[in-house]
């Protein structure tokens, strides 16, 4: 089910409603039910393999609490081994076989590629990474094995972050799920507002912008110049309110339920360097792998040539993560090269900061940073959204090309819809800027009725009216 | 604030948004009365057409209707499944007795799951609204749920997501219009002959091969993905030819041209069962025409995967007229005696 669908629109408030109006021992199985019947939306019969995933990982978490010694890490690994073997057979078994048959072809030993024709589980890479916290943080010893199958499924199922994160960690929404949850009219107006937000990110933002991306990227030898930038700088913003905003609706709706997720996205391209930029976007995912995979590779406390390879192979898994194709390696290895190349620099950085007698942390500085910043992310989405990478390469080389007969970057989509897509760019930046030191309850919350009520029903007509209602799927939801 | 006053709040708010909303809903049905199937239908009322044409965008884009001259009508539109195709062709066939021939696709994709999934009867009750004509052909479970959905839908159009972009594109471009003065800007635009068409100019040869191919293997997926016969589509095609059989009406199928990239990318699909419903139909046509491999050498002429550009649909539409003529002509000559099957 989308969150941007009729369907939703009817599910949320039938279940928001029978939660609240439920005893609340019959809370946990009403989200149990709901959630199976969410993801159930998409493809059925794959809710077997969460119920898998969840007796798998339940019962290694109750084994691995009580063993001790190897046992332990054995446990663990059975866990993982089931986790990511799944992954592996729905995400990963093609692009495997298709390029050992390519190597083999190579190396003059033609073979067939065996493929499967299955399709891939919605949000199958959420899932198994929210599972895999649970047992690796039982296996510390920093979270005891959740007793109650209930609690646990929901943990895993639970609707609003189920296909497209936060991916959550056992300490923050374990707890949450046995605490008795009450009505509160303010936390859930504060919900809407979130939900309302997220909507707009994505119906009007994400989905405008994605007219254009989409022309750019899908026919890339047709565009050249400006109208390829436009397109790579739409795609860049579209990522993010499309992301962004799934996040936000995901927050929101939890947090009308009484269950707070953990913040995915701090306004990620005011970072003003790559380093930090992975602080401020997806933060529960590159938390995920700093906690998970980084810091037990030896983080930085290693040799720096070793530090370097495990910077580099964190951001290739984390690409590979993204999708099983070469684009989505090089994107992660991109990201990998910004990191080590800022590491290496950052003296030579340092030294002409002094002596141009510029201040780290003044303004100049950061909006520089920013800037760049900005622009090798931008570069970097390139191979993340290119279809293949002949196409990546097409897209950069045309990018220097001017295009024939002048500029023409209204032209994948009608001069009105262009119109909006850039006004929607400026007023997200605008909310981007004022975000937390503006709210609506500052600006309205003490305004009559009518007047609070007239900002509503704008925002709700405006994402009608201004919206692209076509009920395109999340970005991520592929992942 | 208590969870009833809090509800009761949220449903007067509510209220208050449904007001409005049918307030946009009646401004946009002020506003889309002269959308491109107005006046297609308005081009076909003024006519006398012999010949009626009908089918999804391969029809509706390729056949250049400037080309064919008067004596031929267009109400083929992208998109159209059997469903629509059958409940048009009467509304159509009732509206001008002078049609004596109706070219239909015979596309491998016409009873796929992409046509078949396609259950919302908004489009269809422009043509007929009655309740046992519209379940004769959408019959499925719900049915009596869909139908009053599309009913409302029908006079409440915003209801439906993608008519939120065409009030904003019909407001913003009104807007526009009386700035600039000039018209509204269209990403498919109908001719004074009813022929549908992309207002860009492209061909699919811009691509760079590995693009095309892509191109072509996500337009399969899209179009054959399993299964490759619905049966409820298959039910409305029989409808359709029982009722042309009926009144007496010739049928000429066509299948349309397609890039080599994208016939490659079929042939990873079983369609024999598709291959086996025409033929099994195939006493029902007056003709079968295949155009799948005539535009092979001139690849440039196709805008996409499976849609010839402007001049693309001219040249082809020359080739089409020349062999639906004779049938045409023949046709006027017997006055009425439908032939029986002569493919090729």
């Amino acid at each position: 089910m989308l969150f941007n669908s009729l369907h939703f629109l009817i599910f949320f408030p039938v279940v928001a409603a029978l939660f609240f109006l439920a005893p609340h021992r019959y809370r946990l199985p009403l989200l149990f039910v709901a959630s199976c019947y969410f993801y159930m939306a998409f493809i059925p019969s794959y809710i077997l393999i969460l119920f898998v995933l969840i007796a798998v990982d339940y019962v290694a978490g109750i084994l691995i609490d009580r063993a001790e010694g190897p046992a332990r890490k054995r446990l663990l690994w059975i866990s993982l081994v089931a986790n990511i073997g799944i992954l592996g057979v729905f995400k990963y078994f093609n692009f495997f076989s298709e390029n050992v048959a390519e190597l083999s072809r190579a190396l003059g030993l033609p073979v067939h590629p065996t493929l499967l024709h299955l399709a891939l589980p919605i949000g199958l890479s959420f899932h198994t990474f929210q599972s895999m916290s649970y047992t690796i943080e039982v296996y510390r010893g920093r979270w005891k094995a959740e007793r109650n199958l209930l609690v646990y499924a929901v943990y895993v199922l639970f609707f609003p972050q189920m296909v497209a994160g936060p991916i959550e960690r056992p300490y923050n929404l374990l707890p949450q799920f046995h605490r008795d949850v009450e009505f509160d009219s303010e936390r859930a107006k504060q919900g809407l507002r979130l939900m309302l937000w997220g909507f707009i990110m994505k119906v009007v933002v994400a989905d405008r912008l994605a007219i254009y991306a989409n022309q750019v990227f899908e026919n890339p030898s047709a565009h050249h110049g400006l109208t390829t930038a436009l397109g790579i700088y739409f795609f860049s913003f579209q990522i993010y309110c499309d992301f962004a905003g799934y996040s936000t609706i995901a927050i929101g709706a939890a947090w009308l339920l009484g269950y707070r997720l953990m913040t995915n996205f701090r306004t990620p391209y005011f970072a003003s360097s790559v380093a930090e930029f992975w602080t401020r976007w997806h933060i529960s995912l590159s938390s995920w792998f700093r906690d998970y995979l980084y810091i037990p590779l030896g983080g930085n406390r290693v040799s720096r040539w070793r530090w370097y390879f495990n910077l580099m192979f964190v951001f290739m898994v984390s690409g590979f993560w993204h999708g099983a194709n070469w684009t989505f390696l090089v994107w992660g290895a991109l990201h990998g090269l910004y990191l080590i190349g800022s590491i290496v620099i950052d003296p030579v950085r340092r030294a002409f900061l002094r002596l141009v007698r510029l201040a780290e942390s003044g303004w100049v500085v950061r909006l520089v940073g920013v800037f760049i910043t900005f622009h090798l992310v931008t570069l970097a989405w390139v191979f993340f959204r290119a279809r293949s990478m002949s196409d990546a390469w097409l897209l950069l080389a045309n990018l220097v090309h001017p295009e024939p007969g002048g500029l023409t970057f209204d032209y994948p989509m009608g001069s009105s819809d262009f119109t909006l897509a850039l006004l929607s760019i400026v007023a997200l930046v605008i909310a981007e800027l004022l975000r937390g030191r503006i709210t609506i309850t500052s600006l309205i919350g003490a305004r009559p009725v009518w007047v609070r009520w007239g900002v509503y029903y704008a925002a709700v007509l405006g994402i009608l009216f201004f919206g692209v209602l076509t009920q395109s799927r999340f970005i991520y939801f592929q992942f | 604030m208590s969870l009833p006053k809090f509800a009761t709040r949220l449903a007067l708010f509510a209220m208050g948004l449904l007001v409005l909303f049918a307030a946009c809903s009646a401004h946009y049905a002020v506003l889309s009365r002269s959308d491109n199937l107005g006046r297609q239908l308005q081009l076909f009322a003024a006519g006398e057409p012999e010949v009626l044409i009908l089918g999804d965008s391969h029809a509706a884009m390729n056949v250049d209707m400037g080309t064919l001259g008067p004596r031929y009508a267009s109400l083929a539109y992208p998109g159209e499944n059997w469903r629509e195709m059958f409940l048009k062709a009467r509304y159509a066939l009732l509206a001008k007795p002078s049609v004596r021939l109706v070219v239909i696709p015979l596309d491998m994709h016409m009873f796929s799951s992409y046509r078949g999934q396609d259950l919302d009867m908004t489009h269809s009750m422009r043509f007929t609204k009655a309740y046992r004509d519209l379940e004769s052909v959408y019959e499925s479970s719900w049915f009596q749920l869909r139908y009053l959905k599309s009913l409302f839908a029908y006079y409440v159009p915003l209801c439906l997501g993608p008519n939120w972009s065409n009030y904003r594109v019909l407001v913003l471009d009104g807007i526009q219009g009386a700035i600039s003065g000039k018209g509204p800007e269209k990403r498919i635009e109908i001719d004074d002959h009813g022929s549908i068409f992309y207002s860009d100019v492209r061909s699919f040869m811009d691509l760079p091969e590995p693009s095309r191919r892509e191109a072509a293997r996500e337009r399969a997926v899209e179009q054959l993905r399993p299964p490759a016969t619905c049966e409820p589509l298959v039910h409305a095609f029989d409808e359709f030819l029982r009722y042309c059989a009926e009144h007496k009406i010739a049928v000429v199928g066509v299948r349309y041209p397609l890039t080599s990239e994208f016939r490659a990318a079929a042939t990873g699909y079983d369609l024999k069962g598709v291959e086996a419903i025409y033929q099994a139909r195939s006493s029902s046509f007056a003709a079968m025409l295949d155009y799948s491999r005539s535009m092979e050498r001139t690849p440039k002429l196709f805008r996409d995967e499976d849609h010839l550009t402007r001049d693309g649909a001219r040249t082809f539409t020359q080739v089409l007229g020349r062999d639906l003529e004779p049938i045409r002509q023949h046709l006027e000559a017997s006055a009425g005696s439908v032939p029986s099957a002569a493919g090729n």
